[in-house]
């Protein structure tokens, strides 16, 4: 199914939890910020939150600034 | 008594704050922290890039620091908002530097988005820290929109330039019933040393930090002229005069 990851197009599983698409993308699920169709969704739902199809998700990480 | 920095309902040691941007290395922040002495430490949010290996600077930053997560990369308030929000929910606290910029070059601010963002995020309970350049009328509007602290710019953001605009910054302490942080632009603890004679409450110091080639030295530095800086404003700056006065006495000379 088609998403949006971060402002681009992306092809990926049907029903695809969040933790999975975050072990698809090797991305680490404790340090980073996830935004599915603008609202956060908190760390112990990554595994209970199903991605669906023309979803918005926003994947942040707090960095170094001034 | 303790000369403590209250801002937003807490009180602080330190008066200097640092960021976290532009390290050769994320490792080497905790020891610049230490440094520091800093109790205020900034931060941004981006997007992750699954192109290159990341780290959460998160890692590096000491418990028991007050987070200062800024908005730069908002072109407009409602992109600071998005962001402030973003930032509070996802459990990194309700301070927000306030950071809406458009243009490339000089990076100054927008005042007038900046203005509308504070009037918003004061009223979510958000401690706003808005970034403005040192304008006496946006910073009453401020204030009234509910602004924790004033943080005009010294000088264009990481250019290590010093204080350029001095006067108007001495305007704000004079008027401004707020803390005012000088932001931006602060080059060398001189810099910072001398705008907290003049009675600025703090000063938020990056690049000149981090663009030392020992950055844990200048750390220190800069925590020495902070509070060099300020114990010179407490206790009051000598009387100035346009010719010689003598320090020793003008009597009683040995001649011959």
């Amino acid at each position: 199914m088609k998403v949006t990851i971060n402002g681009k197009k992306r092809d990926i599983d049907n029903n695809l939890s969040i933790l999975e698409l975050l072990k698809d993308l090797k991305v680490d699920p404790n340090k980073i910020i996830i935004q599915l169709n603008q609202e956060i969704i908190k760390s112990k739902h990554f595994e209970s939150t199903s991605i669906i199809q023309e979803s918005q998700i926003e994947i942040l990480s707090i960095v170094g600034g001034g | 008594m303790k000369d403590l920095f209250e801002l937003g309902g807490k009180f602080f040691n330190s008066r200097l704050l640092t960021g976290t941007g532009k390290y050769s290395t994320d490792e080497i922040i905790p020891q610049v922290t230490s440094a520091s002495e800093s109790q205020i430490i900034t931060v941004a949010l981006r997007r992750v890039d699954f192109d290159s290996p990341y780290r959460s600077v998160m890692d590096y930053i000491p418990p028991n620091i007050q987070l200062l997560p800024n908005t730069s990369g908002a072109r407009d308030a409602k992109e600071a908002i998005k962001i402030a929000q973003i930032s509070r929910a996802s459990g990194h606290g309700n301070f927000i530097k306030i950071e809406v910029i458009s243009d490339n070059k000089y990076l100054l601010p927008n005042g007038y988005e900046t203005l509308k963002a504070t009037e918003e995020l004061s009223k979510d309970g958000f401690i706003v820290l808005p970034y403005v350049n040192a304008d006496l009328y946006l910073g009453r509007s401020l204030k009234d929109a509910g602004a924790a602290a004033i943080m005009p710019l010294g000088s264009p953001i990481g250019s290590n330039r010093g204080i350029r605009c001095m006067e108007m910054i001495r305007v704000l302490v004079e008027l401004i019933d707020l803390p005012i942080i000088v932001d931006a632009g602060i080059g060398k603890p001189s810099d910072a040393a001398v705008v907290m004679e003049m009675g600025v409450d703090a000063c938020l110091v990056n690049t000149a930090i981090a663009s030392s080639p020992n950055p844990i030295l200048m750390a220190s530095a800069f925590k020495d002229a902070v509070i060099s800086g300020r114990n010179a404003y407490l206790a009051g700056l000598g009387c100035r005069s346009s010719i010689a006065v003598a320090s020793s006495p003008l009597t009683g000379f040995l001649n011959g």
